[in-house]
């Protein structure tokens, strides 16, 4: 978001700046709807009880996608000394952050991975997690919750769960992705979860003590490697298995918690996806904005900007992943209803 | 709201407390004290006003159970206390040492051209922001201790950041503050008192064992200076600490979190659940109280020993 607005200003011959600023997914609605700011941005949806208090008065659509890897360390196996990376399951992952599955030698984690099961060794698994309520946890346990029903049962999701391997095995949790990271690199037989983008400017560092993780799709029974094409794939499923599901594509004043839910785990592809949704105000002067109409004209240019211009490979960041025509087109049509 | 009220409140108070100064003193520096309480109590009550919902719903057993369950709206905030007295207590058991130790070489051992240098460079460290502190905690301090204590036999660290960790960067984070208080003392111990020290025929070690005895007072000011840093710091804590925020736990070596912390690493996104916000108020209000507690203690020691 950063990048794409310095972009801007000069694509726009430092006419028009917009100034963006990490605040965290949820103080980022907050302050949206509190009118602090013009536009928000979120890795999650606006959630349901403030959807309806605003219902109809506001438009929200993805900008951008993102995804998690699993990064595990276990020298025994690392992938620079075996040339492979480990098969994981939302299950064992599940089981994992359970407590249920503490060693890596268990038969659970061996029978997946039939190339590996020899060298596994019988250490105690450290799952580390973040300590900090993030969008990044809010879309890894929405996954679990999805693809292994009884996680959803006993721990659910959201920004901070109770992580049920702190009480019953080696549980631990560390501040940001770059804690969650350093913690897994540094810590032998831990595995972790890890923003898409972060472990992708730092590949050589993981290959080096373990790797990340190929998921299987449960839906499709295929294991996919988190890179940019197979969670594009993903995404762009998950959206055809919403418009099969509800005859239409998501409407962006609509409530997008169902949205989100069926673009995790989607029908094939890497299945966990997550996506920077932003939030803009249909009618800005009904909102109480001052200069409403050139504040709106701007913030359509840019998004206009963004959704288009804006996912080409130079345009975006390395580790995020460009939106598939058919979800950039959400946004467009977003665009569309805000007032001029 | 009650911020608000504050300032309002304040304005005025200004205006009369100044005015009072200068016409009779003793009436404006009472002013004055009863603005510093009546903010403590402000607070206390923004605490408890803002803390209400949760102790409405659950009433003391917030503050007595150990849970963080977002999904669930089930909070508790006794394993965070529990973390704030096991970092503190770590942190005061290393940094006193350090902070006699630093006071002594500092007045005793140096000579006097580099006792300004080197006092300056100690009180420097204290003013150095705290996120560095975190940083160089979260990418040296943990992987160095967690290396260190796993190559003792039975040493399990399983991860780098843990209560300890925190525990050992908060003692180098506060030894300069209690250093700074205690060297102070140290520097005003009478010449005559000194000279009758070596007069009596003690060595160099005992005569600074009986200065500082002498200035014990400034060592326990320092320490209770030190003490309140611990219990509140927060960026560098959160960094380092692990957080675990659902378990209760008295092994230092293991992944906790404390009430500053836990503040620091939930609050952001607190405001997409309900009960959330309060119950991070009923944390503060906790760590209110507690620091309120341990101060009356430090008040009561220090005017016992006085006798």
């Amino acid at each position: 978001m950063f990048t794409w607005s310095k972009t801007f200003y000069q694509v726009t011959g430092g006419k028009i700046q917009v100034n963006y600023q990490s605040i965290g997914s949820g103080a980022g609605a907050a302050q949206f709807l509190g009118k602090n700011l013009d536009f928000g941005a979120s890795d999650v949806p606006m959630p349901k009880d403030k959807y309806q208090q605003v219902a109809g008065q506001f438009v929200q659509f993805p900008v951008i996608i993102g995804s998690i890897v699993i990064a595990y360390n276990v020298p025994e196996i690392a992938y620079q000394k075996t040339g492979k990376y480990l098969n994981l399951t939302a299950e064992v992952i599940a089981l994992i952050y359970m407590g249920n599955i503490t060693q890596w030698c268990d038969p659970r984690i061996k029978a997946l991975n039939p190339g590996l099961a020899d060298k596994l060794p019988c250490k105690d698994i450290v799952a580390v997690h973040r300590s900090d309520g993030s969008g990044t946890t809010a879309a890894f346990t929405l996954y679990l919750s999805k693809a292994y029903p009884a996680w959803n049962q006993t721990v659910s999701w959201g920004y901070t769960v109770n992580w049920p391997a702190d009480q019953k095995a080696k549980g631990t949790g560390a501040k940001g992705n770059e804690g969650v990271a350093q913690a897994v690199l540094q810590t032998p037989y831990s595995i972790g979860y890890i923003e898409f983008a972060y472990w992708a400017t730092n590949k050589d560092k993981y290959d080096q003590v373990g790797g990340v993780a190929f998921v299987r799709n449960d839906n499709d029974g295929k294991y996919y490697f988190p890179t940019t094409e197979n969670v594009a794939m993903g995404a762009a499923a998950g959206l055809e298995r919403y418009i099969k599901k509800y005859g239409a594509p998501p409407a962006p004043d609509a409530d997008w918690n169902p949205v989100s839910i069926e673009f995790s785990n989607p029908p094939r592809g890497y299945p966990i996806v997550s996506f920077t949704y932003v939030f803009l105000w249909k009618d800005y002067a009904a909102e109480g904005y001052g200069d409403a109409a050139t504040k709106a004209a701007l913030l359509k240019a840019f998004f206009r900007w963004v959704l288009t211009e804006g996912q080409k490979p130079e345009n975006i960041v390395e580790g995020y992943i460009p939106l598939p025509s058919s979800i950039a087109n959400i946004g467009l049509e977003a665009l569309n209803m805000v007032k001029p | 709201m009650l911020g608000l009220l504050l300032v309002v409140l304040l304005i005025p108070y200004l205006i009369a407390a100044y005015g009072l100064l200068f016409v009779k003193l003793r009436w404006g520096l009472r002013l004055f004290g009863a603005f510093i309480v009546a903010t403590i109590g402000l607070l206390t009550a923004m605490f408890l006003v803002e803390a209400y919902p949760i102790i409405a719903r659950d009433g003391v057993a917030v503050f007595l159970r150990t849970s963080w369950d977002p999904a669930r709206e089930s909070y508790g905030v006794l394993q965070a206390l529990a973390g704030t007295v096991l970092t503190s207590a770590v942190a005061m058991a290393l940094a006193m040492p350090m902070a006699l130790g630093v006071a002594v070489t500092i007045n005793e051992i140096l000579p006097a051209r580099l006792r300004g240098i080197f006092g300056s460079l100690v009180d420097l460290t204290a003013t150095m922001p705290t996120v560095i502190y975190g940083l160089w905690g979260l990418f040296v301090l943990g992987p160095t201790l967690q290396s260190l204590i796993n190559y003792l036999p039975g040493g399990m660290m399983t991860s780098p950041y843990t209560l300890f960790t925190a525990g050992v960067l908060l003692a180098i984070m506060i030894t300069p503050y209690a250093a700074a208080v205690i060297r102070e003392g140290y520097a005003l111990v009478p010449k005559p008192v000194e000279e009758a020290v070596y007069a009596v025929g003690a060595t160099r070690f005992e005569a600074a064992l009986i200065k500082l005895r002498y200035v014990r007072n400034y060592i326990l000011g320092g320490f209770f200076l030190a003490l309140g840093r611990a219990m509140g710091e927060t960026v560098a804590v959160a960094m380092v600490v692990g957080g675990n925020y659902a378990r209760f736990t008295t092994n230092i070596f293991e992944s906790g979190v404390t009430i500053s912390s836990l503040i620091a690493l939930q609050f952001p996104n607190a405001a997409s659940y309900q009960y959330m916000v309060p119950a991070l108020f009923a944390g503060a209000l906790l760590l209110t109280l507690f620091g309120l507690a341990i101060n009356a203690a430090a008040i009561y020691i220090i005017q016992k020993w006085q006798i």
